[in-house]
């Protein structure tokens, strides 16, 4: 800490940190790892100065680290997706994973009905989800979570498209199994800064997303 | 490789000696008269490229003495500084010589005063 100056600031200054050690999870984990501390330190640093200042200051610094925070964090994912190619594959698997069976079904079997299709869509998100995670309970948390996200916006689909859908629709399954499984993807990373937030002690190393 | 505009100043800071983060970016934006300040997303974006480019490197927080030091003791997550390596350095030389030249070229061309 960096000599803050009273009682008060001191404990706005433990909110303030609180608040950005929060925002910090948005970061990929080995960056977070890496530097999360010293940015952290730097953010206590920035704020008891600024606390120093003035009132105003602090929001002035709450204004440039929001500001950047978008930003980076996408650049820190992008990096990370971009510089591991075996990660990349992974992600492009459990996106694609709900694809395969629900095509499967829809092309071949036709007149199933509509629980088939969607149990097709849950398996093949469950088993995108667990492949490209890691083991323990954690990771196949997340991979539950985010097939059941994927579920609903099957549901959501179904509804509106009402199956079986035509070969000729072959694009749009496929556009729309993508969206369910980013979906996933991001409903999964939810549940697992939850989970590292309760201090559970699993991680995913294999695919810390 | 050559250095974005924030490397470049990140560069800069370290040229005079090692610093932590935030004297990093204290010294970034004093360098640049207020006009550049970078947040902590910024400069640790940086840091991890630049580590990466073998820029620069980390050193193991030593006696600094003063204020830093007792810093250092009360707070025990600050683990590093960052120095500028010799390829670190030869990419800031290199890249202030090309703007340099860009400068020289601004100069005869009566868009600046020299």
């Amino acid at each position: 800490m960096f000599g803050p100056v009273s009682h008060d600031d001191v404990e706005v200054l433990r909110r303030a940190s609180r608040r950005y050690a929060g925002l910090l999870r948005l970061y990929p984990a080995d960056f977070r790892r890496a530097h999360g501390d010293e940015m952290l330190e730097a953010f206590e640093a920035m704020a008891a100065e600024a606390l120093r200042s003035g009132p105003g200051a602090l929001r002035a610094v709450w204004g440039r680290v929001l500001s950047e925070l978008g930003p980076t964090v996408l650049q820190e994912h992008w990096d990370r997706v971009a510089g591991a190619p075996g990660r990349s594959a992974r992600v492009v698997f459990a996106c694609l994973a709900p694809l395969v069976p629900y095509c499967f079904l829809a092309q071949f079997a036709p007149g199933w009905p509509e629980a088939f299709l969607i149990t097709a869509w849950l398996v093949g998100t469950c088993a995108g989800l667990v492949a490209s995670g890691g083991r323990g309970r954690p990771c196949h948390a997340r991979a539950f979570a985010g097939a059941a996200a994927s579920l609903a916006f099957a549901f959501c689909v179904l509804a509106v498209l009402r199956p079986p859908v035509s070969a000729g629709a072959v694009w749009g399954i496929l556009l729309l199994s993508t969206a369910g499984g980013v979906l996933a993807l991001a409903v999964s990373v939810v549940v697992r800064m939850a989970l590292e937030g309760v201090g559970s002690k699993g991680r995913c190393p294999q695919f810390a997303y | 490789m050559v250095p974005n505009p924030t490397e470049f100043q990140i560069l800069l800071a370290l040229a005079a000696g090692e610093l932590h983060g935030y004297g990093i970016m204290q010294e970034v934006e004093r360098a640049s008269g207020g006009t550049a300040r970078l947040g902590p997303g910024t400069l640790y974006g940086a840091i991890k490229r630049m580590l990466r480019a073998g820029w620069v490197e980390q050193t193991p927080v030593g006696p600094a003495g003063g204020a830093d030091e007792d810093a250092a003791a009360v707070d025990p997550r600050r683990r590093c500084n960052y120095r500028l390596t010799r390829a670190g350095r030869k990419a800031a030389a290199d890249a202030a010589r090309r703007l340099a030249d860009l400068v020289s070229a601004a100069a005869q061309r009566g868009l600046i005063s020299m």
